[in-house]
């Protein structure tokens, strides 16, 4: 249905990745406003510094592993090879989860060692920082797991079907956005 | 385009088809303009008769108004809620969600938006939305009442107000969705102008309302995520003990709040880096519509077309370097408020260069008086004399004594609401006939236009009297304040033109909605307009050409040519 | 494309459209005449001398676009004998003039702005008379310092009915600090520098008469400087909503000449 309603210029190619782009710029500021308030409440007297708990370190490197899953899928699913490519997916998603997974455990590491969410103002914004980016996550397993199901199903044709490419760029923002956020948590205050 | 078999609820609820979520948009923010002029009245009723008691109301209002005499809660929550519905539920939604999903398409030789799913999810993101914030009215505590600013600390303490209980939440959450709703169309609007114009529709021809839609989509996309975030953190703040707006030592109801260290500014920040762009995502599309009627009913081209096209992007741009300028008196650093004095002042130019086109776009014109025009040319007096009143707020150093009084009150009614408002007007009664079929009853239309114009000026022009004699805004009583007194006689003028202003958008619910059936029926052209839109049927179907998309061949405003015998070359023609 | 609609809608309504706009300038411009700022009593008179000079040009722009505008649409009404539209849509030289016209006017409003504010903001004189202004739902605390000029800490746990600004008098510099309640009063004719903080939510310090306006902000310390330069009672506003109350968040300040000001402080400072 949709096809048929596009315009005569249209490739549906570049709309979808357009409108990916014009998505992630937005997220983009949504995280920029997070940063700036950092910034700001960053100068107040009442900041203190936060250990960051050290699994976040094993995290990051589980993000950067499932940009190279997904990228080996990409390739899997351009060569036609859509067994390949589902186990690639696949392992994408399980280390997306397993990066959820290591979040909430640096959270519980957190509340052991007496640091909760509202304990002070860089705590607070760990939380809400990992909370926000958590949720972005989250929905890239969701559009990860509807490629398998999609793939699996035979739904998904090599050299037509744009969706793996655009959950790749979609996936690939969420772990930059990851490294940008661990920067900012551990070198700004 | 063979849509056979479609079900009442593919058509006209879960609609994909880009005119009908338009429709759906403009009966949601008409339901929603209706109830925040009902709001408006009320906050009139009392500020033109102080503390009177008006038995009868008891039985609308039971808690607000209590043995018929407005009690000070409610009186806050109905301007806090009278903002954020007219700004966002209103203004918002009907010029840029409902014009721009209705003619964007149409304007640039499209099937449909971009995402048509988006589209539809998007309507029905903000129909929760309005939902919750209505509800809000009814929760313990009364809706909402920090204003439509929504200030902490006043904002995130629930002692502080009434209001900042159940209503501030439900408030919080109802802004959630709209903000979801109005970056998905955002994002729709940008992608679709960019890629799915029709052969031949270069930028520099499109309709300037295109080029307003276009703007207000990446101002929506990048401005909106600030007041996500705001909400957020203010979420967090009131219910789950963090201090990110609320510093320490805060003492309220015998009270020491746990709070520590926070800076109700950065609120401030971040609500402005948002609400001054939301500022011209009203306006921006009102001036587009206004251009495009002008030009119809002057049958003249728009004048300096090129340089309206850059006033848009110029005024987009800076929208985002000016959000300070409400701050002036804030605390906040007095150096960065010279700062946003430079750059306010800056959205004067192009403001201008609007303003003088549109006088020599309606110079040499032969101009038809049908009501979209009147409203047109009523949005260009308006835009002006609110423009110039910004200078006054714009200038830090006169600031001081205008900040916050009704002097502020006058000039936003006038440039944001009044532009907005009048823009849409003309909009609705230019476009209708592509919209239903039928033309709106222009007798009617007329009765409409002049009652609204003559009350909105005695309505706003007013307030900038009280301002400048010192009258503070969102106060439940002037008459407290000895120096307010004398003013009470403007106070009562300004409600009685309120009302009359009310009672007239009465006539204009009443024409559009029996127009819809009882309207003359229109031509697919009945203005004789050159725009890419008036090319389609009547009643456009979904998929808007029966056969293959026009190509464009020249710009929307290819009026009055002197090499043709016809008043108009309609941009589908070659 | 028949003529005979066109040649109606052309007829009452251009002409109401002129008178209404030329009407609307004369009763606005009439009207506003007939009101003006609260008399002055501080030294801030330069700033409604710029209000003035932004009046008077804002003004004339308003007047001539509104006149002209009006004029163009009666002028160019599309009944009129001979009516023509022409297609003439371009002109660098005319877009060049307003764009560039605006700005030449806009440089001195701005520049006089920025130097009337930097006057503002400009610190206090050492011999200014300094008083604390505390702000808190719905009623104002002014807080003098004493001989000592020197205001004692204040401490949040100590908000009572009987200290209502939290003063802690085991501060030495406390010992001699007294407060008035919705009561300011000053000197005429000295600098007067007064701090402002809130207990709880934001507040606006307003007063009317000496064009002076500050939010208070809890969590910080804000400040306005100002001289008085008429004797009288004059009115203190809260000009920022800070709750149901907000609207009788008022305070009454005296200006007093200095010989009444120093009997008035003989008589009420404790300890003199």
């Amino acid at each position: 249905m949709t096809a048929a309603v596009s315009g005569a210029m249209a490739d549906r190619r570049q709309v979808n990745r357009l409108g990916l782009l014009v998505g992630l710029g937005g997220i983009t500021m949504l995280f920029a406003a997070f940063t700036s308030a950092y910034i700001v409440r960053s100068g107040g007297a009442d900041w203190v510094a936060l250990e960051l708990p050290p699994i976040l370190w094993l995290n990051t490197v589980l993000i950067a592993l499932s940009s190279g899953t997904l990228e080996a899928a990409r390739r899997a699913f351009r060569a036609g090879r859509l067994a390949s490519f589902r186990s690639w997916s696949a392992a994408t998603a399980a280390l997306g989860t397993g990066f959820l997974a290591g979040q909430y455990a640096g959270w519980l590491q957190l509340n052991e060692a007496g640091v909760f969410l509202q304990s002070h103002p860089k705590s607070s914004f760990f939380f809400v920082l990992t909370g926000v980016h958590g949720v972005h996550l989250v929905a890239g397993v969701i559009a990860l797991l509807a490629l398998f199901g999609l793939a699996a199903t035979g739904r998904l044709v090599p050299g037509r079907s744009d969706a793996p490419a655009l959950t790749a760029i979609y996936w690939h923002f969420t772990g930059g956005l990851w490294l940008y956020l661990l920067a900012v948590l551990s070198l700004l205050g | 385009m063979a849509h056979a078999k479609e079900s009442f609820i593919s058509k006209y609820i879960f609609s994909f088809d880009h005119k009908m979520i338009g429709k759906q948009y403009f009966t949601l923010a008409m339901i929603m303009g209706f109830i925040g002029g009902i709001l408006a009245v009320l906050i009139r009723l009392q500020l033109g008769f102080p503390s009177q008691p008006w038995p009868f109301l008891e039985n609308l209002f039971p808690v607000g108004m209590a043995s018929g005499i407005m009690t000070p809660e409610f009186y806050v929550s109905l301007f806090t809620m009278h903002g954020t519905i007219m700004v966002f539920f209103l203004l918002s939604l009907l010029p840029v969600s409902g014009f721009g999903n209705f003619l964007i398409p149409l304007q640039i030789g499209a099937r449909d938006m971009a995402f048509p799913f988006l589209n539809m999810l998007s309507f029905w993101t903000v129909v929760p939305g309005a939902i919750i914030i209505i509800i809000s009215f009814f929760v313990e505590g009364g809706a909402a009442a920090s204003g439509w600013t929504a200030y902490p600390p006043l904002s995130a303490i629930r002692s502080a107000i009434p209001g900042s209980g159940a209503g501030q939440t439900l408030w919080l959450v109802g802004m959630i969705f709209f903000v979801a709703s109005f970056t998905m169309g955002g994002l729709n609007f940008v992608v679709t102008i960019l890629n799915l114009r029709t052969k031949g529709l270069r930028l520099m021809r499109m309709p300037l309302t295109t080029w307003a839609q276009f703007v207000v989509g990446i101002l929506g996309l990048l401005s909106f995520p600030a007041l996500a975030a705001g909400a957020i953190l203010l979420t967090f703040d009131r219910s789950l003990g963090t201090s990110f707006f609320l510093p320490a030592g805060i003492f309220i109801g015998d009270t020491l709040m746990p709070h520590e260290g926070g800076t109700p500014l950065l609120w401030q920040h971040l609500f402005w880096f948002l609400g001054h762009p939301e500022v011209y995502i009203i306006m921006l599309p009102a001036m587009g519509f206004t251009s495009d009627v002008l030009a119809t009913f002057c049958r003249r081209p728009i004048f300096g077309y090129r340089s309206m096209v850059y006033a848009i992007m110029a005024i987009g741009t800076l929208s985002f370097l000016v959000w300070g300028h409400h701050m002036f008196v804030s605390g906040m650093s007095p150096f960065l408020g010279s700062l946003f004095v430079v750059t306010t002042l800056a959205i004067a130019i192009p403001s201008a260069v609007k303003a003088f086109n549109w006088l020599f776009t309606i110079a040499k014109a032969k101009i038809r008086f049908t009501t979209a025009a009147l409203f047109a040319l009523a949005v260009v007096s308006l835009f002006v004399t609110g423009g110039l009143t910004g200078i006054f707020l714009g200038t830090n150093a006169t600031d001081i004594q205008l900040h916050d009084t009704y002097f502020v009150v006058g000039h936003f009614h006038f440039i944001m609401a009044g532009a907005g408002l009048f823009g849409a007007f003309a909009a609705v009664y230019f476009w209708y006939p592509k919209m239903f079929g039928r033309k709106l009853n222009e007798r009617i239309g007329k009765i409409h236009f002049w009652i609204t114009f003559v009350a909105y000026y005695a309505v706003f022009f007013p307030m900038h009297y009280l301002g400048v004699a010192g009258m503070m805004r969102r106060i439940y009583d002037p008459n407290v304040y000895e120096y307010l007194q004398p003013l009470q006689p403007v106070n009562l003028f300004i409600t009685i033109s309120a009302f009359v202003l009310f009672a007239g958008q009465l006539l204009f619910l009443w024409n559009y909605f029996v127009s819809m059936r009882r309207g003359e029926t229109a031509t697919g052209n009945p203005w004789d307009a050159a725009g890419l839109e008036w090319s389609t049927p009547a009643k456009p179907g979904h998929g808007n050409w029966e056969g293959d998309i026009p190509e464009v061949h020249r710009w929307p405003y290819d009026y009055s040519r002197p090499d043709r015998k016809r008043d108009f070359v309609g941009q589908w023609e070659s | 494309m028949a003529d005979e609609p066109r040649a109606k809608e052309g007829g009452f309504q251009g002409v109401a459209m002129a008178i209404s706009l030329w009407g609307i300038v004369l009763l606005s411009v009439f009207f506003f005449l007939r009101y003006d700022v609260p008399e002055l009593a501080s030294d801030r008179g330069y700033l409604d001398t710029l209000f003035y000079v932004i009046l008077g040009i804002t003004g004339a722009a308003y007047i001539l676009y509104q006149v002209a505008l009006g004029w163009v649409i009666y002028r160019f009404r599309g009944n009129r004998a001979g009516a023509a539209s022409s297609h003439w849509h371009e002109s660098h030289k005319l877009e060049w003039t307003w764009t560039l016209g605006t700005a030449l006017i806009l440089v001195p409003i701005v520049w006089t702005g920025l130097v009337h504010w930097e006057r503002v903001k400009a610190p206090a004189p050492d011999d200014a008379v300094a008083v604390m202004a505390v702000g808190a739902q719905f009623q104002w605390d002014f807080q003098y310092p004493g001989a000592d000029g020197e205001f004692g800490r204040f401490d949040p746990q100590l908000y009572s009915i009987e200290n209502q600004i939290g003063l802690d008098r085991d501060d030495p510099a406390a010992s001699d600090d007294w407060v008035l309640t919705n009561q300011l009063v000053l000197p005429v004719g000295r600098p007067a520098r007064i701090l402002l903080r809130s207990k709880d939510v934001q507040h606006a310090f307003f007063l009317p008469n000496f064009r002076v306006k500050q939010d208070l902000v809890p969590g910080m310390l804000t400040e306005v400087v100002f001289t008085p330069v008429k004797t009288g009672s004059y009115e203190v506003a809260c000009a920022e909503l800070c709750g149901l109350g907000h609207y009788r968040m008022r305070a009454f300040l005296e200006v007093m000449d200095e010989a009444d000001y120093q009997a008035w402080l003989a008589e009420n400072a404790p300890g003199s």
